[in-house]
């Protein structure tokens, strides 16, 4: 790997942690004490970030809105988009992705270089509307949230430990980290800082004696494909495959508005019999975990990856993108939007 | 057996009878009406459960891609049917005693909190799979084993930490 291209991976993960979305939030208009609505609370925040840390700011600013302040307190908010409720669990980035309806920046589409940023091709999404709410917890969907910050750190911890796990199948490397630096990386989120978080990734990535097993890859499918349309092989749970089960069952279909998750082991590279294997790229990934969204290994005919607000080319490598372009939780949390 | 979003898991759903003084003994009592249960019997065992006092917990067992191991989930719901958020419900009503400080101690179960459904998407309880592989090693090392008995093997690592037991006529390994 020669300097200049690892220059550009290191530009490149710049520029998604440079990457923000502007949101425009009002508070729900059946706490509101005005019967017009409440003015909008405007921010600017970075796509790798998560919403409950604007709550504290938010709670402020509203609070002379709400009809019972005294009831409830920052940590009782939450975000819903077209009255779906967004799960603070996710980063902003894939949300937007998923919820907002907007056209990802596609390098192939336009003509041009990908500047990273689609902000600037899309007015009538942004700035992204949301609506706070501070009653009405919706639990069926979201684990509440604590004054503390705890249910949000331990979910990144979570998934970070998720991450390096699917890395090197082990949990030694993240339960190996000291509390600097475990610490260290979730200020880098809360502070927006690459420069707090790079040194801590590295030590993730490049932990001695351990090859890189897996990537970590998350598809997500909003749901207006069918279920039949979709099929990811199922991993075999270890020592012997289960018997065929005798009694079929009936699936059950899945709730409007709802997103499917695909999580699969993939591999550095592509398996093969020599020494001499080929790198996965996007494509050949999508292509084994999504095969009938993605029969193609090189062009997008159905479906097409969105990350950080940009259709991915299917020739990017895997383990390159993995490396520059994961949140900060080391996933690549991939949106996939059907094409026409 | 349940199937959503293309992906199997099991659901073994227990109803709780109103907490007695010694979460031993509820933990007990419950075992004798803990069974599997298939679609049709799910709508009667929610009919039983009309008695006020009752909540329920579904017990969900679903392979992790990224552990390679069964995961147990548990989704708790009050005598009202509404989503049971509180952990210390968790403890209450389901965790035997001297099961209690192993657990909320993070030891060989790894931690039990809440966490998004991997195939609903709801909210619920489960216990974190970190430690799961290191566990089934120290207790199935060296030997094959069937499906089965890893799932038993399984079932006594993780799941009577909950409540969750394999029926008493099964051979236990």
């Amino acid at each position: 790997m020669t300097s200049s291209h690892e220059q550009q991976l290191s530009r490149l993960q710049q520029k998604v942690w440079d990457g923000s979305i502007p949101l425009e939030i009002r508070l729900s208009s059946a706490e509101c004490r005005t019967f017009d609505e409440s003015d909008a609370y405007l921010i600017q925040v970075p796509r790798i970030s998560y919403l409950p840390l604007l709550l504290p700011r938010i709670y402020a600013f509203f609070r002379s809105y709400l009809i019972e302040p005294d009831a409830c307190a920052a940590h009782d908010g939450w975000f819903s988009y077209e009255d779906v409720p967004l799960k603070w669990h996710y980063p902003l980035g894939l949300l937007y992705d998923l919820y907002a309806g907007a056209e990802p920046a596609n390098a192939e589409v336009e003509g041009e270089g990908d500047n990273g940023n689609s902000e600037t091709s899309e007015p009538d999404t942004l700035p992204w509307k949301l609506v706070v709410h501070f009653t009405d917890w919706p639990s069926e969907q979201l684990v509440k949230l604590d004054s503390e910050g705890k249910q949000l750190l331990d979910a990144f911890r979570n998934s970070v430990k998720e991450a390096g796990f699917i890395r090197h199948s082990t949990g030694k490397v993240v339960m190996g980290l000291g509390y600097e630096d475990s610490t260290q990386i979730w200020r880098a989120v809360e502070e927006h800082d690459l420069s707090l978080f790079n040194p801590v990734h590295a030590k993730l990535l490049n932990p001695p004696g351990l090859s890189l097993k897996n990537i970590p890859i998350r598809l997500y499918l909003p749901s207006t494909a069918a279920p039949t349309q979709l099929s990811a092989p199922s991993p075999s749970p270890g020592p012997a495959s289960p018997a065929p089960n005798p009694n079929p069952i009936e699936e059950e279909p899945p709730a409007a508005g709802t997103l499917r998750v695909f999580q699969s082991l993939v591999p550095p590279s592509l398996p093969s019999g020599g020494s001499r294997s080929q790198p996965h790229t996007l494509g050949t990934a999508l292509n084994t975990l999504l095969p009938t969204l993605f029969p193609s290994r090189r062009s997008p005919l159905l479906a097409l990856p969105v990350l950080h607000g940009a259709v991915v080319p299917l020739s990017a490598n895997l383990e390159e993108l993995a490396r520059a372009v994961a949140y900060a939780d080391g996933f690549l949390h991939v949106a996939v939007k059907m094409m026409g | 057996m349940k199937v959503k979003n293309g992906t199997e898991y099991l659901e073994i759903i227990k109803v709780l009878g109103k907490r007695s003084t010694g979460s031993v003994e509820s933990a007990e009592a419950s075992q004798e009406a803990e069974e599997e249960v298939d679609e049709e019997d799910v709508d009667a065992l929610y009919r039983c459960a009309g008695d006020r006092e009752s909540s329920t917990v579904a017990y969900n067992i679903v392979f992790s891609p990224s552990y390679r191991v069964p995961v147990l989930y548990l989704v708790l719901r009050k005598a009202d049917g509404s989503l049971e958020q509180n952990i210390e419900e968790v403890y209450k009503l389901l965790v035997p005693e001297q099961q209690k400080e192993a657990l909320s101690a993070h030891g060989p179960l790894g931690a039990l909190t809440m966490t998004e459904h991997p195939i609903t998407g709801g909210a619920c309880f489960f216990i974190h799979p970190c430690q799961t592989p290191d566990a089934m090693q120290e207790v199935a090392t060296g030997r094959g084993v069937s499906t089965e008995e890893y799932l038993f093997i399984w079932l006594g690592v993780s799941g009577g930490a909950v409540g969750l037991y394999a029926p008493s006529t099964q051979e236990n390994p």
